[in-house]
């Protein structure tokens, strides 16, 4: 009992992954985490055993979280110079993130490095979708701008949606066996109908 | 990077071709928000100025009428990559104006996750961050197609440093939640412990192996006479505790650190700047000061690497930092490896703390270099005053030295090929500039 304080706690088995990336203190930065804790009280995301993760965004923990994990939902604060409160739709396993979009000022590498150095070392998640939204004042202890904070419910219903289908249509083909989820997930599988899995 | 050229004497839109400035709008890989101007005429600099802008956080007014035990914790947000220095530093300095010591099982828990954070945040920086700049390569990314391999073992090394940090934590690596004046909340068990000891043996080969890869680089010729402060202890090679010494003959408890060192305000810069007192001569903290100083204590392995590399008992070159840190990291692992194998659980996690009035002051040596703190309490234990005295603040005037001598030496350079130079001059320090006081600004004026 103890030791599961100091044990990360493992990932569900079904190897669904929500990450909000982000600082709740730091302006639109928030979106992130915001969005997460929207999509953590679904009862759907919990019926299909989607895991829900706040994350700084620093690029080599992130990569060792969605290590494993079979499909992967990202929501982030971007800065492209768009509108602030606009929402972009990134496929990460068709379309290559560009680096200096997703805002993260460190030593570290951010989530765009994370995603390329995944790509690169041959650990991408079947699935990635990304949703930046846009950012504006990322101001310590600044309050989100009106039109991102009036993105969040949208973002939070568009990443659930992500998973409708339940997670059981997922490209099944390529997991080995024994490596992730259930036998029963494996098999049967048919391309989704329902949610945008499928269209990926 | 963003990068463009002007000409700062330009009228009507016209270039006076005598002079040209070159701005770097962003240096990437370090941490903060900063900029460096210089300024250059008829081949002699005439100015340099490592500026940091990121805006200042005022922790040290905030915590005051905090109680001592929340301290700690709001320290440790002043640095996501090396929280265990703030929240260590801290705990230290509380523990010393209360009277108490940690010893034991305790002291030696809070050693062996020390050598978790220098493990994940040398690795991160020598093989992630700095590397690329020896090889010619903008960033990991490149450096991950040349050598993948590499870059899966850096990633391994770092998560096993940021597993040390978790499993002790509080299973958070950044900003451990376990920790607190006197010991920890709880102490890990035995198995969790245990658990680690053999990743900890397979990263010491791998950081042997990685020193020696990084031991062939091609290093640039720049050598300075450092006076070089850090921690130093009779038995160990420093981490968090010891004497501070300087190669200049400072011998002195960390008590008395504000006796002899001070800090000031620059307009350039939102950073203070560090000096010691009636010198006025830059210093140096961090891995290479380390090493200079306390060379006898590190292991025979990482002896006989580091003279496999290069590297004499005196380390002059700051482009050696990428191999000291590495040496480091051998130690580091080697020492984790000790601690981990000696650990029994404590009968205590912590030892008991009462409110009383007292000043106190603590040092560890964060990865970057010392990290003083000093906290006056009153009868309640509530803080009268903070002083917080970060390892880049410190290294900020010899930052800006290193730079006049590289710049000096390689004006034959073009303007690109001298900013590639001046980055990765910078990244010698492996700077925390939002400790300091994120992106950094590089202008270079020819006249």
């Amino acid at each position: 009992m103890f030791d599961a304080v100091f044990v990360r706690k493992p990932m569900r088995k079904t190897g669904f992954l929500v990450i909000g990336i982000g600082n709740r203190n730091r302006g639109d930065d928030a979106i992130g985490p915001l969005v997460a804790e929207r999509v953590s009280g679904l009862e759907a995301m919990e019926k299909a055993g989607v895991e829900v993760r706040v994350h700084s965004g620093e690029g080599a923990s992130l990569m060792e979280l969605w290590r494993g994990a079979r499909r992967v939902v990202i929501i982030d604060a971007m800065k492209s110079g768009a509108g602030a409160g606009l929402i972009k739709r990134f496929d990460a396993g068709r379309e290559r993130v560009a680096s200096g979009v997703f805002r993260y000022s460190s030593h570290l590498f951010s989530l765009a490095e994370a995603v390329e150095l995944s790509r690169a070392l041959g650990r991408m998640p079947e699935t990635m979708i990304i949703y930046g939204v846009e950012g504006r004042n990322f101001s310590f202890g600044a309050p989100m701008t009106p039109e991102v904070a009036a993105a969040l419910s949208e973002v939070a219903a568009r990443a659930a949606e992500e998973f409708a289908c339940g997670g059981m249509e997922t490209k099944t083909e390529s997991t080995s066996p024994g490596e992730r989820g259930s036998a029963g997930d494996r098999t049967g599988k048919k391309p989704c109908t329902k949610c945008r899995c499928a269209k990926a | 990077m963003a990068s463009k050229t002007r000409n700062p004497s330009a009228k009507d839109g016209k270039a006076d071709p005598k002079t040209r400035t070159i701005q770097v709008d962003e240096l990437s890989r370090v941490e903060g928000e900063g900029a460096l101007y210089v300024r250059v005429r008829d081949g002699k600099i005439q100015e340099i100025k490592f500026r940091i802008f990121e805006p200042p956080r005022f922790f040290e007014a905030f915590l005051r009428g905090r109680g001592f035990m929340d301290v700690p914790d709001i320290t440790a947000r002043i640095c996501g990559i090396c929280p265990m220095a703030y929240l260590m530093g801290a705990q230290q300095a509380l523990e010393r104006a209360l009277g108490i010591q940690v010893t034991g099982q305790i002291h030696d828990l809070r050693r062996l996750m020390y050598c978790g954070e220098w493990i994940e945040s040398h690795v991160l920086h020598a093989a992630m961050l700095h590397a690329p700049d020896f090889l010619g390569l903008q960033d990991i990314l490149q450096l991950t197609a040349k050598n993948p391999a590499v870059v899966e073992k850096a990633l391994r090394l770092k998560k096993i440093g940021n597993d040390v940090l978790e499993v002790i934590g509080g299973g958070r690596a950044i900003h451990p939640i376990n920790t607190r004046v006197g010991g920890f909340y709880k102490t890990p068990s035995k198995k969790a412990i245990y658990g680690l000891i053999d990743d900890l043996k397979w990263g010491i080969d791998a950081s042997v192996e990685i020193a020696k890869l990084f031991g062939k680089f091609d290093f640039p010729d720049y050598t300075y006479d450092y006076n070089s402060v850090s921690l130093r202890h009779p038995e160990r090679y420093a981490i968090i505790e010891g004497d501070i010494v300087s190669s200049s003959g400072i011998d002195i408890p960390v008590d008395r650190f504000y006796d002899h060192f001070y800090e000031s305000h620059v307009e350039h810069s939102n950073s203070l700047h560090g000096h010691i007192k009636g010198d006025g001569k830059p210093y140096l903290v961090g891995p290479i000061a380390r090493y200079n100083n306390n060379f006898k204590q590190l292991t025979k392995l990482c002896k006989q690497v580091a003279k496999e590399v290069g590297l004499g008992p005196v380390v002059k070159n700051p482009y050696h930092s990428i191999l000291v840190r590495m040496i480091e990291t051998i130690y580091s692992f080697e020492e984790a490896l000790r601690l981990a194998k000696n650990y029994e659980e404590p009968e205590r996690p912590f030892v008991e703390v009462k409110p009383r009035a007292g000043e106190g002051v603590g040092c560890t040596e964060a990865p970057r270099g010392i990290c003083v703190h000093r906290y006056k309490l009153d009868g309640k234990g509530l803080v009268v005053s903070a002083t917080i005295t970060p390892p880049t603040a410190q290294n900020q005037p010899q930052i800006e030295r290193d730079l006049l001598g590289v710049v000096e030496g390689n004006l034959h350079l073009d303007d690109e090929a001298l900013k590639w130079r001046c980055e990765q001059t910078i990244r010698n320090y492996d700077p925390c500039i939002s400790c300091a006081t994120h992106f950094l600004k590089l202008t270079v004026a020819r006249e």
